[in-house]
């Protein structure tokens, strides 16, 4: 039994040596090096884009405000304000001459895998304005290129490497059909299932490592030198990579072994990846659906413009209670000044919509939450597009991110609001002096240990999705032995049409 | 010759009936394509539903508010809603990567909002499960394990010389076995797209125009045939099975997953849109010169004002016979629509380029060419989508002369006092859009029509001439 083991750790070893120099791994190689060069270059240049944007509306925002500034100290040093935009006007100023965005920031790693973020929208103007006016904010895309998606680093490894492996591995099995010298290790008590391993393991780590290895130097390129943070996330986008790749490996092995061919089994393979990569993840989408609904938004826009009319219709009522809740807001005083009409009524208006229509709103992030929490837990089983996301998730374009992003702009509108309304409300006048004390939206990253557990959690299921199939590959050859049904690849059996 | 051609299809057609395994591949695949049309039907019910129950919502809305000064009702406006187009159930397109709702509102031309694939996550990068992706990405595959070895099997198997010497050319032949392999592809297209007319028709979804329908399948056929001829050129050419099932899978694999994407980001690189920010802002400053003008900051008379007491050969605007405001806002709103649509075109233009980049780019793929026929014969391709904005943005124009011409002859000596209500929201224009005629739709897609077409052609004829010189060896 020993000398058995060592023997077929010394045929590994042989294999992975003789597996370095196969034309067909370097030609692997090469091509998954090209496409990955082909993915990084459109993740460098989708981020360069999006940070882009994101530097025009920060400069935008820098320009507004002092353009804010100017105008409010030449109307405290006489000069006469505007008729259409009189910065003295604190509704004027919450509702457009002050409003800044709230802004994503990009990260680095965001080249590597660019997962929804094309989708996203990465700065939001909020204004005192109702949610669904940032809410729904879009980038300017073309809907034809995002039908067709993109091809990122993500992209190359979720997708292509698998069908690269797959077709390495059965042509290794070809060639020693054709060649046979393991099969001389059959008289060495090696049986044929475990040289069918031998021929494969090597061949999957070589695939792993190397695409770890592209990775590596992508990351270099999309980020520099990592430091301590990213160092734990490249060594978990590794356990990620590899982990992945022993599942397709477990997969191969599952068909190599039981097909009476190598055309036999190339076929339950290519269909296997077909079905997990593209055809799963449409299935499980429409599952998720129907087991989550979530209420439709254009319902939400309606429920607003609909709250909105009502609302309006009962102004004088909401103007007569708020004073009467809030009497020290009617008085006059030297700091006062005449508030429009229409402002004073919006934000009335806005703050007894607001009271019936953030439940909606919070309604459908919570059924929204709960699909993708469901889509992430189903989509192990469509094992690319869960590496996608991970991955996504490392590179902070993930939905995990997204979600929290537009939660904090949620809670920034309501302070927007809290600070301006009052002084709506009251009439007070707004001077340059309280520019500093205006909100301002700052994100707040969730911690690294955060995404690193949920890595850490992928990881595990992917390598326990791979142990159940290898452990069920295992369990049926043993059946199979016992009842002495099939015969793993036959090595020296040439191939006929039929087969 | 034609005999010959007869003899060799019914040979082959037999061969593949007896073939277990290319029956539970049909099987399988039929399967996938009858769950994806009905799935398909009944999104596409529920969507038609919830289109139209939404537009009527919001023309509700808009009919209830209360009296109002005409301008503020402009100001909350009216949205309008995108319908599926009629074959959005086999294919669904660019539909959910599109806005569906527009917000009409006065001054001001908005960009789409709601796109559907914001709340799929993740899961919105990969295909969804339609008939149009099952007929170009799985259908093929289907007939590549099916017919990889057609040619490649006979050599390995010897049989080549015998054919040889029975029947002479082997063009014939090599047709033959391109044309059963195709009529697998015809019986998928077939079964698909019945299964989801039937299952739209107990949806309750309207019959569609038959000849989108019929225009739509003779693509997909069209396109098949291509793959049945590039499958058993490839497996003529290739000395061993297992090399030309490699070579055809690695090819499937490129031209429906790799060439797309890298054609799209190709695109985007000659032809890149500017960005949000960049857009709008520049939008302002050109809306600002030219509206500016008509609302003098100091309260001076503008020029426009000065143009209309010299038409009406009064002095002030209190003596006009005509509300000064109403004429301002309506000129504040035309001196809008050159802007917009310079602005809007500009964007437009570089979208179309992009796609007539990738279009180009389809000459390596077919089903690149034939994603975007499917797209353009289903009325869900990214030119109805803008069709359908450019529709939106003529009513928004309709709607705003109607409500603020309200305020011409009646809101004389009360520009801002004067109200009006619900019989004059009930005259302002209701939106409805149809479905553009079948030629306009193929007009989106004629570099892919004449990159298909091309493609059959050359191959076909490559097909015959690489029968007339085979090696039988």
């Amino acid at each position: 039994m020993l000398e058995t083991a060592s023997y077929f750790l010394h045929l590994c070893k042989v294999e992975f040596g003789r597996a370095l120099h196969e034309r067909g791994m370097r030609g692997l190689a090469v091509v998954l090096a090209m496409l990955a060069v082909a993915g990084l270059a459109q993740g460098l240049a989708e981020r360069s884009r999006i940070a882009a944007n994101i530097s025009q509306a920060v400069n935008d925002d820098g320009r507004r405000l002092a353009a804010l500034e100017l105008a409010l100290k030449q109307i405290e040093g006489g000069a006469r304000p505007p008729r259409f935009a009189d910065p003295t006007q604190a509704g004027r100023v919450g509702l457009n001459l002050g409003v800044g965005h709230a802004v994503k920031p990009v990260e680095p790693w965001a080249a590597l895998a660019l997962g929804a973020s094309d989708l996203q929208s990465h700065a939001l103007r909020v204004s005192s304005g109702n949610k669904d006016q940032f809410l729904y904010q879009q980038e300017l895309r073309n809907p034809d290129q995002l039908a067709i998606g993109t091809f990122d680093l993500a992209f190359v490894i979720a997708v292509v490497m698998p069908l690269g492996l797959l077709a390495l591995v059965a042509d290794a099995l070809a060639r020693e059909r054709e060649s046979g010298t393991l099969r001389l290790a059959m008289s060495q008590g090696v049986g044929e299932d475990l040289l069918v391993v031998v021929k494969v393991a090597p061949v999957a780590a070589m695939v792993g490592l190397f695409t770890c290895a592209i990775f590596a130097l992508a990351s270099l390129l999309a980020a520099g030198l990592p430091d301590g943070p990213a160092l734990a996330r490249l060594c978990a986008a590794f356990a990620l990579i590899l982990a992945y790749t022993a599942f397709w490996t477990v997969l191969a092995l599952g068909a190599l072994l039981f097909a009476k061919s190598l055309a036999g089994a190339a076929m339950p393979l290519l269909t296997a990846w077909t079905v997990l990569v593209f055809v799963a993840p449409g299935v499980m989408l429409a599952g998720a659906k129907l087991a989550h609904p979530v209420p439709s938004r254009m319902d939400l826009l309606h429920e607003v413009r609909e709250q909105t009319v009502l609302a309006e219709g009962r102004y004088a009522d909401l103007l007569a209670r708020h004073y009467h809740d809030h009497p020290q807001l009617a008085e006059g005083g030297g700091n006062k000044v005449d508030v429009p009409a229409f402002l004073m009524q919006s934000t009335l208006v806005q703050q007894e919509v607001s009271r019936r229509v953030d439940p909606l709103y919070r309604r459908h992030r919570a059924a929204t939450g709960a699909r993708e929490a469901t889509i992430g837990s189903w989509a192990l089983f469509a094992p690319a597009a869960y590496l996608q996301d991970a991955l996504a998730d490392l590179a902070g374009t993930g939905i995990e991110r997204h979600r929290r992003f537009i939660g904090q702009v949620d809670a920034f509108h309501d302070e927007w609001r809290g600070y301006f309304f009052p002084k709506v409300q009251a009439r007070e006048r707004f001077y340059s002096s309280s520019l500093p004390e205006v909100p301002r939206f700052r994100f707040e990253p969730e911690p690294q240990g955060d995404v690193l557990s949920r890595s850490a959690v992928r990881v595990a299921r992917l390598a326990a999705l791979s142990g159940a199939l290898g452990m069920a590959v295992w369990m049926f050859a043993l059946f199979l032995r016992r009842r002495a049904h099939r015969r793993p690849i036959p090595l020296h059996t040439p191939l006929t049409r039929s087969q | 010759m034609v005999n010959l051609f007869r003899t060799c299809l019914a040979s082959e057609a037999a061969l593949l009936r007896a073939d277990r395994r290319a029956f539970w591949a049909i099987v399988s695949v039929l399967v996938l394509a009858l769950a994806a049309a009905a799935w398909g039907a009944v999104s596409h019910a529920e969507h038609q539903r919830a289109t139209r129950l939404g537009q009527e919502q919001a023309y509700k809305v808009w009919l209830s508010q209360d009296q109002k000064n005409p301008h503020s009702a402009a100001h909350f406006g009216l949205h309008v809603v995108r319908p599926a187009s009629s074959l959005a159930f086999l294919d669904p397109g660019v539909g959910g990567f599109a806005g569906a709702v527009v917000w009409l509102e006065a001054h001001k031309r908005n960009s789409p909002l709601l796109r559907d694939a914001e709340d799929d996550g993740g899961l919105a990068r990969f295909p969804a499960p339609s008939v149009a992706f099952v007929l170009l990405a799985i259908v093929p595959l289907l007939m590549v394990f099916v017919g990889y070895g057609s040619v490649s099997g006979e050599r390995e198997a010897g049989r080549l010389p015998l054919l040889a010497a029975s029947i002479g050319s082997f063009a014939p032949l090599l047709l033959a076995k391109a044309a059963s392999l195709w009529l697998v592809g015809v019986a998928l297209v077939m079964l698909a797209t019945a299964t989801g007319l039937a299952v739209a028709a107990l949806s309750g979804i309207g019959m569609p125009p038959l000849a989108r329908l019929a225009g739509w399948s003779a693509s997909h056929l069209a396109h098949l045939a291509i793959w049945a001829v590039v499958i058993v050129w490839v497996s003529s050419m290739a000395k061993r099975s297992r090399t030309a099932l490699i070579a055809l899978v690695l090819c499937w694999a490129a031209s429906v997953f790799v060439v797309p994407r890298i054609a799209a980001n190709v695109a985007q690189v000659m032809e890149p849109l500017p960005g949000s920010f960049q857009f709008s802002e520049r939008l302002e400053q050109d809306l600002k010169r030219v509206r500016d003008p008509l609302w003098p900051e100091d309260g001076s008379v503008s020029e426009f004002e000065k143009q209309v007491l010299a038409r009406y050969g009064v002095d002030h605007r209190d003596k006009l016979p005509v509300s000064m405001r109403a004429l301002s806002l309506m000129r504040d709103e035309e001196v809008g629509y050159p802007v917009f649509d310079e602005s809007f075109g500009q964007i437009d233009g570089i979208a179309r380029r992009q796609e007539r980049v990738v279009s180009v780019a389809s000459m390596l793929s077919p089903p690149l060419a034939m994603a975007r026929i499917s797209a353009a014969m289903a009325g869900s391709d990214a030119e109805h989508a803008r069709r359908f904005l450019g529709e939106a943005e003529l009513h928004r124009r309709r709607f705003m002369e109607a409500v603020n011409g309200d305020l011409l002859h009646n809101a004389v000596g009360r520009e801002y006092s004067y109200k009006a209500g619900p019989e004059l929201w009930s005259r302002a224009p209701a939106f409805s859009y149809g479905e553009p005629p079948v030629p306009w739709s193929l007009g989106g897609a004629a570099t892919a029509i004449s990159i298909l077409v091309a493609w059959l052609v050359a191959g076909s004829f490559l097909l015959w001439r690489t029968g007339a010189r085979l090696p039988v060896r």
